[in-house]
């Protein structure tokens, strides 16, 4: 090999010799074109790659609580709201529009206030003692006074997401984290109440369930745990086969697990010893819901189930297949359920026979489970936005759509 | 007769050759206004690069930067002849440079004569001086393939999860016993890149190991320009490359540390067999 300066040197002889200035413009131009399309290449690189610092690669879903009188939600961009629930009107956001617009956003650094979007969330906020408590991907549980937005408290918990929603009792907020964990925190001042938190064998995605002496929660590690609500140990684990990534149920001393083996589990709450598994043909995600004995439960390949909560038999005589994926599980409505799909279809299924009809359709996914309050029907779609629905004696209708479609 | 005579001459292979070309060009874009572009790309790429490392997961101890490793060196496998001709080209070229300077003193001030000769010296020497872009370029949809496959196998967020879910062949593993995949190597989260207290690890590896590849790999050039073109690159790729890992799943940074590590590997091996190249350069 010829050392780099000894051949600069010779070929500068070379130079020298030969007539320049046409061959030059060649050569600059084959120089020019080479580093656009290195430029080029590199630039689509990272417009593929998303540059996304943290590598969270999509923004969360939009999910919905509602009270009465107002709506709670979360969008994909990261922007809390609550909204009026007869008009749609909002009451109050996070970060307030005035600290989210222009440039002072985007050189605002990140300071401890300053007031940002919050990370990718995708756990149903809880509503309690006037709070709005919220988990996100970034592993911060936050406190928002429900009436007026304010921040009451921001805490990071884990260096992992929280996928799962916050379940509240008693002044408690108990959660899962990817991290693998299962924490307790005052629902107040956001302080520990267990002196350390559950080790899992996995990451936790679904939200516990609670009652009086336990805390029941899903893992990735194909474990249902039980444990003691007051000293955070595990009373009991029982495993049942595959990953648990959503939220558990517990009903009349049952627990309802949804689950990845393609079945519906129950387990003694007691206990942990399993009662039954109903196979579903798909992977089980959403949370079930129980009522007069039998448990619904969607699938992701779209169909939804009833089994009895006694033995995990099929309720209906016939296969309940809908348009798209059931992530998330049904919410009661005037002894219906009302069940939203990844299609971007909200049905409502008669319990009884289960005779499905389209209720709504709208473009984007439905992913998390919609908020029925009396007549009302509130949905979050992935598209980001929350609709309104009233019920009528002539069908649903669309009360408002936020954010407003742009005219 | 008259008539036939006045025919032009037809290379039946020719037209066969135009036929076929323009068939497959039909084709191509029947198929993706049919399908779909993003349909295409998921069924051809994403779909096969995903059940592949899923596949390699399950039978080689659940271990993904195994599962990485040993799909890397089949990627390099089937790979192989364009990279063997990619660096079989870059060396005739370099062979070709004292020749090309003798052209260039003799034609440098008519432009188009000059590259009529050049083209005339590259057809004689049976080189095709863009050929050499080709493997780089098979590489682009590789790591895009490879980033989205490594984001879903791993599943950080649950929609990335809800995709294994759709994507993978079913009865190609016992999916429930392996999901979810394990994502921990050493201190690394492999589906987020690296927030550990050496962030820089991983940037300084795969930048390191894409530098030494591309210094293997780079002949040297009696055309100053040229040679300094090739240095800058030499560090830009490897200097943009350690920043994209700050933002990369670590899996990816994983796949290229391990992808320029068999990359040096091969070099040596051919600068073995066929030894290392020599650029004569012409003397004035």
């Amino acid at each position: 090999m010829i050392p780099y300066q000894t051949m600069r040197s010779r070929t500068a002889t070379v130079r020298g010799a030969v007539p320049t200035i046409a061959r030059e413009e060649v050569r600059l131009q084959a120089l020019k074109r080479r580093w656009l399309v290195a430029v080029a290449a590199l630039v689509l690189l990272a417009v593929l790659t998303g540059c996304a610092p943290g590598g969270v690669t999509d923004p969360g879903w939009t999910v919905v609580a509602a009270t009465q009188d107002h709506v709670y939600t979360v969008l994909p961009t990261g922007l809390v709201a609550a909204l009026d629930a007869e008009t749609g009107d909002v009451i109050w956001q996070y970060p307030p529009p005035s600290e989210r617009s222009g440039l002072g956003q985007l050189f605002s650094g990140g300071s401890e206030d300053q007031a940002t979007p919050l990370k990718a969330v995708y756990g149903i906020p809880a509503v309690v003692n006037d709070l709005m408590i919220v988990g996100t991907y970034a592993g911060k549980v936050y406190a928002f006074e429900a009436d007026t937005g304010l921040r009451r408290w921001e805490i990071q918990v884990s260096d992992d997401a929280i996928i799962g929603g916050v379940t509240a009792y008693e002044g408690v907020l108990y959660f899962g984290s990817a991290d693998n964990r299962v924490m307790a925190i005052d629902l107040l001042t956001g302080e520990p109440v267990w002196p350390l938190p559950v080790e899992t064998g996995n990451r936790v995605w679904g939200r516990p369930a609670v009652d009086d002496d336990h805390v029941y929660v899903g893992s990735m590690d194909h474990a249902v745990y039980g444990l003691d609500r007051q000293a955070g140990t595990v009373v009991w684990r029982t495993d049942i086969g595959g990953a648990i990534p959503g939220d558990v149920t517990l009903a009349e001393g049952v627990v309802i697990v949804g689950c990845l083996n393609k079945q519906i589990h129950a387990v003694d709450a007691e206990t942990g010893t399993e009662l039954w598994a109903s196979p579903a043909g798909a992977w089980v995600w959403g949370e079930a819901f129980v009522t007069d004995g039998v448990a619904y439960v969607g699938d992701l390949d779209g169909r939804l189930h009833a089994v009895s909560l006694d033995d995990g038999t099929p309720v209906w005589d016939r296969q309940v297949l809908l348009d798209g994926t059931v992530r998330a599980g049904p919410e009661l409505y005037d002894g219906s359920l009302v069940v939203g799909t990844e299609a971007g279809t909200l049905y409502l299924v008669d319990r009884t026979s289960g005779q499905a009809e389209v209720l709504y359709e709208r473009e984007g996914a439905i992913l998390s489970s919609p908020a029925v309050v009396g007549d009302r029907i509130f949905v979050g779609t992935d598209a980001g936005e929350v609709i309104a629905l009233e019920m009528t004696d002539r069908g649903p209708w669309e009360l408002w759509v936020y954010p407003p479609p742009k005219e | 007769m008259t008539q036939a005579a006045n025919r032009p001459n037809v290379d039946p292979a020719q037209v066969r050759k135009s036929l076929i070309t323009w068939g497959l060009i039909i084709a191509a874009v029947i198929a993706v206004t049919q399908i779909g572009w993003s349909n295409i790309w998921r069924e051809v790429f994403i779909r096969p690069f995903l059940n592949a490392l899923l596949f390699l997961y399950a039978h080689l101890g659940e271990s993904f930067v195994v599962a990485i490793a040993v799909f890397t060196l089949l990627l390099r496998f089937l790979t192989m002849p364009l990279q063997v001709k990619q660096i079989l080209m870059t060396r005739r070229m370099s062979e070709l440079q004292p020749k090309l300077q003798e052209i260039q003193k003799k034609y440098g001030g008519d432009k188009q004569r000059l590259a009529v000769e050049q083209q005339k010296l590259y057809q004689d020497a049976g080189v095709n001086p863009l050929g050499g872009c080709l493997p780089t370029l098979v590489q682009l949809p590789i790591w895009f393939a490879l980033y989205s496959s490594i984001g879903t196998l791993l599943a950080d967020t649950p929609v990335e999860l809800m995709a294994l879910g759709q994507r993978a062949y079913g009865s190609l593993v016992r999916l429930t016993e392996i999901v979810p995949l394990q994502s921990r190597f050493l201190w690394l989260n492999l589906a987020r890149p690296d927030q550990s207290d050496v962030p820089y690890l991983l940037p300084i590896l795969v930048g390191g190991t894409m530098w030494l590849q591309q210094k293997m790999m780079t002949q040297p050039s009696s055309d100053p320009q040229q040679a300094q073109m090739n240095q800058t690159m030499q560090i830009m790729m490897p200097v943009m490359f350690g920043f994209f890992t700050l933002q990369f799943s670590s899996g990816l940074a994983i796949y290229f540390i391990i992808s320029n590590s068999i990359g040096i590997l091969m070099q040596l091996l051919i600068n073995r067999l066929w030894g290392t190249p020599r650029t004569e350069v012409a003397e004035a």
